[in-house]
């Protein structure tokens, strides 16, 4: 019997030839992520039950993204709290501010992890970095298991191949396509699943796109979802000091549901609370009133993201009245930004920016206030995500989002383009 | 933690499908405070889906629940909070985020029990075999009967979650 990647992955592991589906392993990761808003809490978890060393400090990254920003003592304490363990333990890949940045965003910056790896991280949007070819499964609180003892338990799970055709229309972003295909998927199919995601549509996206697709499938509960490393991987693989060994699916893998989808008629989408598969086409929302657009998180952050939003708003200003907010995921996509002009259109549209946060997709930064509605390239949409219970969370792509800061309402970007400034 | 050979016997306090994690076990304010005391994120508990709840429910009670519960981000406060109250937790279907921060907070609980709310009512006596998987109205007399968690699961939950469970480990072992 063919073995999927989950298999192969947690076979390798656990020192194990094959898994079987449904069996629980020991498996020691290659790579662990963690963040400033939980790994104070493990460091008191790791005092709790009577343990000194981190067991995978050669192998973790810690990341500052919750709060990079606080003038909370609780927060200043533990940062300083941070930055004294990592350094004590021998964590060398910490990025303090200055090269801070989403941690689901960083490893790949930095080609911290490598098609056919096994991730384990804290935070819950883990399985983004599976657009890397690698299986990432987010553990939440369970990580101080992997801290204290270098391994995890997992269940191997089933696997779904998820098979996208079809050439995007002008103004659909990975969003758009990502946003379609975990509606259709759906939590009952999706839920403790490993998605394998190919097609030509899959193929033709970069690595970007590849990270937006991944993303969103922990919308609909997926443990991991992977895209096959392929030409575009090694791409972004050869300029880091390693070489990729990708792991693939035998042909006679089993599957649960081979599911195709085909993307050419999709039109941008809009995710209305309480769940961002909750999606209507952008032309049924037009109109409708923002007091606050925000460009930015771990899935809406990345470059792909600030060049549709710059790209969007040249030559306009934000309406007055209206905030945006533009948070590139990391530094390095700042950096990257910056390099192609993108930052100085956005404040020259009078956007707001900050670097490297999870900011309102954590309720921070820009928190909304009563009953205030925001138009967000963010991960989730339910009640009180930015603040305020009363307040509407809008989910879409970058372009419409940051168009929507122009003219106060939600807006079709192309409705903008090649207008005048008013 | 649970009585007597994993058993709890209570009120049952029923809701229905797609509680969320942030939003519904506990409101997202509570997250973003940082408070991991069960106790304090007790008074909390599934507070936004009935506000009597944590005033009123005892230990031993059991939260029934429809399907996909704990949807949402992996915060282990809302498990936290389960535990905090005391309560177990029998849902027909939990997602897999929410089912393994129940491990690692050590709730008591059956997550697969589909069919468990046309045999419960809102305030109905039960009583609870978690290693059996048995969930029996004691108004009505009916029983349930729903897989139990692996032995091994179970005996980290025993323990009181993850944190407990490993205070019990020989380090040289399980490096």
């Amino acid at each position: 019997m063919g073995q999927t990647i989950a298999q192969k992955v947690l076979a390798r592991a656990a020192g194990r030839k094959t898994v079987p589906v449904g069996e629980i392993v020991w498996a020691t990761p290659d790579v662990v992520i963690c963040h400033d808003h939980n790994f104070p809490r493990f460091l008191d978890g790791m005092q709790a039950v009577g343990r000194k060393q981190i067991a995978v400090a050669d192998r973790l990254l810690v990341g500052i993204d919750h709060r990079p920003y606080s003038d909370d003592p609780v927060i200043v304490r533990a940062r300083r709290r941070i930055r004294e363990e990592v350094k004590s333990q021998g964590v060398k890949r910490f990025f303090d501010l200055g090269e801070h940045g989403i941690s689901h965003n960083l490893p790949v910056d930095h080609g911290t992890v490598r098609p056919g790896q096994l991730v384990i991280a804290s935070d819950s949007r883990a399985p983004a970095l599976g657009a890397t070819g690698a299986m990432s499964i987010p553990l939440g609180g369970g990580l101080l298991v992997v801290l204290a003892t270098g391994r995890a338990w997992l269940r191997v799970p089933q696997s779904l191949r998820v098979v996208v055709g079809g050439t995007p229309r002008p103004g659909v972003m990975s969003r758009d396509i990502a946003a379609y295909l975990i509606r259709e998927i759906g939590p009952d199919l999706g839920d403790y699943k490993s998605i394998e995601l190919g097609g030509p549509t899959i193929a033709a996206m970069d690595m970007d796109a590849r990270q937006t697709v991944c993303n969103a499938m922990v919308d609909i509960g997926v443990k991991a979802a992977i895209v096959p490393a392929d030409e575009v991987t090694l791409a972004w693989a050869a300029q880091f000091d390693w070489k990729a060994e990708p792991v693939h699916a035998d042909p006679d893998a089993e599957y649960e549901r081979v599911l195709e989808f085909d993307v050419s008629a999709l039109e941008p989408q809009i995710a209305l609370p309480p769940d961002p598969t909750n999606i209507r086409p952008l032309s049924e929302m037009l109109g409708r009133k923002v007091h606050q657009a925000f460009v930015g998180s771990c899935i809406g952050g990345k470059l792909e993201d600030i060049r549709a939003a710059a790209n969007a708003v040249r030559g306009h200003k934000v309406k007055p009245g209206v905030r945006l907010l533009v948070i590139p995921a990391t530094t390095v996509i700042y950096q990257k930004a910056l390099a192609e002009g993108l930052i100085e259109i956005l404040a020259a549209a009078n956007a707001d920016i900050a670097v490297g946060a999870c900011g309102p997709c954590y309720g921070t930064l820009a928190p909304l206030e009563g009953d205030e509605v925001c138009i967000a390239t963010s991960t989730r949409n339910e009640s009180g995500r930015m603040g305020s219970e009363a307040a509407t969370v809008l989910l879409s792509n970058a372009a419409v989002a940051a168009a929507s800061a122009i003219t106060g309402e939600i807006t079709d970007p192309r409705s903008l383009a090649g207008k005048a400034a008013a | 933690m649970t009585g007597e050979e994993g058993r709890m016997k209570g009120r049952a306090w029923v809701f229905g499908d797609d509680v969320l994690n942030d939003g519904g076990v506990v409101p997202g304010e509570v997250i973003r405070k940082l408070i991991v005391d069960p106790r304090v994120l007790a008074t909390h508990c599934m507070a936004s889906m009935n506000p009597r709840f944590p005033g009123e429910a005892k230990p031993g009670d059991v939260i029934v629940a429809g399907r996909r519960f704990g949807k949402g981000q992996m915060h282990v406060t809302g498990p936290l909070s389960i535990k905090g109250s005391g309560v177990g937790l029998v849902t027909e279907s939990m997602t897999r985020g929410f089912f393994r921060l129940c491990v690692t907070a050590g709730v008591p609980m059956i997550p697969f029990a589909p069919g468990v709310r046309e045999i419960v009512r809102e305030g109905d006596p039960v009583e609870v075999d978690f290693r059996r998987g048995r969930i029996a109205n004691l108004a009505t007399g009916q029983v349930l009967e729903a897989p139990p968690l692996p032995d091994f699961l179970w005996e980290i939950i025993e323990a009181g979650g993850e944190r407990e469970w490993l205070k019990r480990q020989p380090q040289e072992t399980v490096a």
